[in-house]
């Protein structure tokens, strides 16, 4: 026997259980930089000759990747809602590029890291520098995973105008993704 | 829907909400013999110190450290939270809002696969070199963050070490409750029967739902924390080593901000099915079903800010020591106004002592002792005293075994006949019920004196403290040693009378779709309900508590039904 929901599962954009994840994500990282505002206040000197050795060029950088790949993940959706499904598969591929490049400047960066001799265990900074960052890099490899089948899927065409909800829910992924990072980069890397 | 499952996939990777309950619920059952057979062991050492156990022999100090750590871990997040959240949860949420399943089946597969794991890579860890875990359940660093060690471990020693699978243990159980607890909420707020309101929605639904949200929310710091943990242990940070820039109280301020709210998380499904109970067997609406529906979540929300209650000898500002007071014994009222509501439901009732009943009211009276106790802990100068003395373990097993044990066997003997289609006997059930009120309270009520004389908890052996070898004391612990271990023999006799039930099952006659006459939907479903659970898709026209109308033949009105002329 099918029984039929009063309410479409859809009901927010891209469906509730996403935004549930969201919430909890956001949570979790606000508390983890709660936590790290306050340690630094235990440590001002540490925390703010640590933060000089981090590279805030490249950081600038990141940020303006993740950005614009924010900004292409909400058109391609929007292409794909009104039914351009080339286009939509386009921007999905400037999406993940941008993911990509995201990944490989942070990869370059914690290479620098190394270089310094600065690991996860050298200071109290740079313990929460890698557990945060370190983190969020995992957020977006997994969002580019997700991107990477909701490509295929688009490309094949089990997406369409009407069936959107899965790209719209991975997108609302990588926009928590844009967030965290836009909150993290200025309280890791800026604040003194 | 017709076709015909393989046997693995219907009884071990099942997508239905029921199997997955049961599942949960079994799996509760074989963790809390696992639980209670250690707290065998150590109570029997706590009596007689030093002597030989039956069926194990000696206890040696560090084993009796790793049996209460684990005692503690294991009655808490792998009894209590799957029989009441996950157990009951699974089992009642589709059937009580009026749907076919979860919202999402297979996460739920995924969330009891991963329970199971997490339940064996916490046994594993008494195996590996070096023991399980012993640093008590609350995993305080420095003791669980390897800073008892002053070398860097080597990295595969450390990660296979009983510190290290304990917080992996954990954090894997709380990844299976979250799962849980999100298709939870995604399930109750999309795929309601039609007519079937917020304010139509059963009170256990409701409970269970605000609990969900309540450990989503305390649960996230948690994970943070415990990977920091994880990381100190294997990697060698020092999120929590205070010698190289860390703080050792931050992992007791994430761990309380969860594990205060999980009491709530606990006790609200609990009182839930106590609440069902106690409006089916007075034949007489709920009073102040939405107050108390708001008092739970004034609850909820007091829940998340009084965690520091727990930490007053560690160190708090004293002003914010009153703070923290304060919202402790603020957060009795709304508790006080729920129980005070079931009162007033029996209140001119025409009371049925059913076996559901019985349990509902032992629990309501038992969980006062430890209620009021809880006010006394909560005020911080009196706990300077208290803290870490055995009036502690007396009051959380004040709290913890009404809730758990006789809120679980309250909706056990309420909704066996619907699961399985057949009554569990009243007589066993009378005397399982009695035996266990006994011997409860002979193993908890003697412990709140023995804190009082100053015992602390976490002792292998108390006889180097003179003033607790004297008279009166060494009879308490030998008291509460042989009641905890009829207590938990007494438990047999649920069992045997639900193998009876079950071996009878097909030779009795059928007992009907709803045996007790409640209102609510899943007593509308056949008996036990098949894959998909109604026939008809049902429609809600009223609320569940619609008992004993005046002007009506029968006093009860199904949600699905209409209530005429009305």
């Amino acid at each position: 026997m099918e029984i039929t929901n009063n309410k479409s599962f859809y009901y927010p954009p891209g469906g509730i259980l996403i935004w549930i994840v969201v919430f909890l994500e956001l949570v979790t990282f606000s508390m983890a930089l709660l936590v790290f505002m306050s340690q630094r206040q235990t440590d001002l000197q540490l925390f703010s000759e640590s933060q000089k050795l981090l590279n805030t060029t490249l950081g600038m950088l990141n940020t303006i990747t993740l950005l614009t790949s924010g900004l292409f993940m909400a058109t391609g959706l929007s292409e794909l809602k009104s039914g351009n499904q080339k286009k939509a598969v386009l921007y999905l591929w400037l999406t993940i590029g941008l993911g990509i490049l995201f990944m490989a400047l942070k990869a370059y960066e914690y290479y620098e890291k190394f270089q310094l001799e600065t690991s996860v265990i050298s200071n109290e900074f740079f313990m929460f520098y890698w557990f945060i960052t370190g983190f969020h890099f995992l957020h977006v490899l997994v969002a580019v995973v997700l991107l990477s089948f909701m490509l295929a899927k688009t490309k094949s065409g089990s997406y369409t105008f009407e069936n959107f909800e899965d790209v719209e829910s991975v997108g609302i992924f990588w926009h928590m993704c844009d967030l965290i990072w836009i909150v993290v980069f200025p309280v890791i890397y800026l604040l003194h | 829907m017709t076709h015909e499952l393989s046997f693995w996939r219907k009884y071990f990777f099942s997508e239905d909400h029921k199997v997955i309950g049961m599942q949960y619920i079994i799996t509760g059952l074989i963790m809390a013999a696992v639980g209670g057979w250690l707290a065998y062991v150590f109570r029997y050492q706590l009596a007689y110190p030093g002597a030989s156990i039956p069926l194990y022999g000696e206890l040696g100090p560090a084993q009796f450290n790793s049996f209460i750590t684990n005692h503690g871990m294991i009655m808490v997040l792998w009894v209590a939270m799957p029989l009441l959240l996950s157990g009951l949860g699974n089992l009642l949420i589709p059937l009580m809002i009026g749907t076919d399943d979860m919202a999402f089946p297979t996460v739920n597969m995924i969330s009891i696969w991963i329970f199971i794991l997490s339940g064996i890579i916490l046994i594993a860890a008494f195996f590996v070199p070096g023991g399980a875990f012993g640093g008590g359940w609350t995993l305080y660093p420095p003791l669980s963050a390897g800073g008892y060690r002053n070398t860097n471990p080597e990295f595969f020693t450390a990660l296979f070490s009983g510190t290290s699978l304990f917080i992996l243990a954990v954090a894997l159980e709380i990844v299976a409750m979250l799962m849980g607890g999100i298709n939870f909420l995604v399930t109750v707020i999309n795929k309601r029967a039609p007519g079937m309101t917020a304010f139509r929605i059963p009170l256990i639904i409701w409970f269970i739902c605000i609990a969900s949200l309540d450990f989503m929310f305390s649960v996230a710091p948690l994970v943070a924390g415990a990977v920091m943990l994880l990381f100190d242990n294997i990697l060698g940070t020092g999120f929590y080593d205070p010698a190289r820039g860390g703080d050792p109280i931050l992992f007791q301020h994430l761990f309380w901000f969860f594990g205060h709210p999980e009491v709530y998380v606990i006790l609200l499904p609990s009182i839930g099915a106590v609440a069902e109970v106690v409006s089916v067997f007075s034949r007489k609406p709920l009073f102040a079903y939405n107050t108390i529906v708001k008092l739970a979540l004034v609850s909820a929300v007091l829940a998340v800010i009084v965690w520091a209650h727990h930490q007053f000898i560690s160190g708090i500002d004293p002003r914010m020591a009153t703070f923290f007071s304060v919202g402790t014994i603020i957060i009795s009222i709304p508790f006080a106004g729920i129980f005070l509501s079931y009162m007033a439901t029996l209140w001119g009732g025409s009371i049925r002592f059913t076996m559901p009943m019985i349990w509902a009211l032992g629990m309501i009276g038992t969980f006062l002792i430890g209620g009021l106790t809880g006010l006394f802990l909560g005020s911080n100068a009196w706990d300077m005293f208290a803290h870490d003395t055995y009036f502690i373990v007396a009051h959380f097993h004040y709290t913890l075994i009404p809730v758990s044990l006789y809120g679980f066997f309250t909706a056990c003997y309420y909704w066996f006949p619907k699961f399985f289609g057949i009554m569990l006997s009243t007589a066993l059930g009378k005397l399982h019920f009695w035996l266990t009120f006994v011997f409860f309270t002979g193993f908890a009520f003697p412990l709140f004196f023995f804190g009082l004389k100053g015992a602390q908890r976490r002792v292998y052996d108390f006889s180097a403290f003179s003033e607790l070898m004297e008279d009166p004391y060494v009879l308490i612990n030998q008291v509460s040693t042989i009641c905890a271990i009829l207590l938990m023999l007494s438990q047999f006799i649920w069992i045997y009378s639900v193998v009876a039930a079950l071996r009878k099952r097909k030779s009795s006659d059928p007992i009907g779709d709803n045996p007790w006459n409640a209102n609510t939907l899943e007593w509308q479903a056949p008996s036990p309900p098949p894959h998909g659970n109604f026939e008809t898709a049902p429609e809600v026209f009223h609320g569940p508590y619609e008992y004993s109308v005046p002007g009506h033949e029968t006093d009860f009105h199904p949600q699905n039904k209409p209530i005429p002329n009305s």
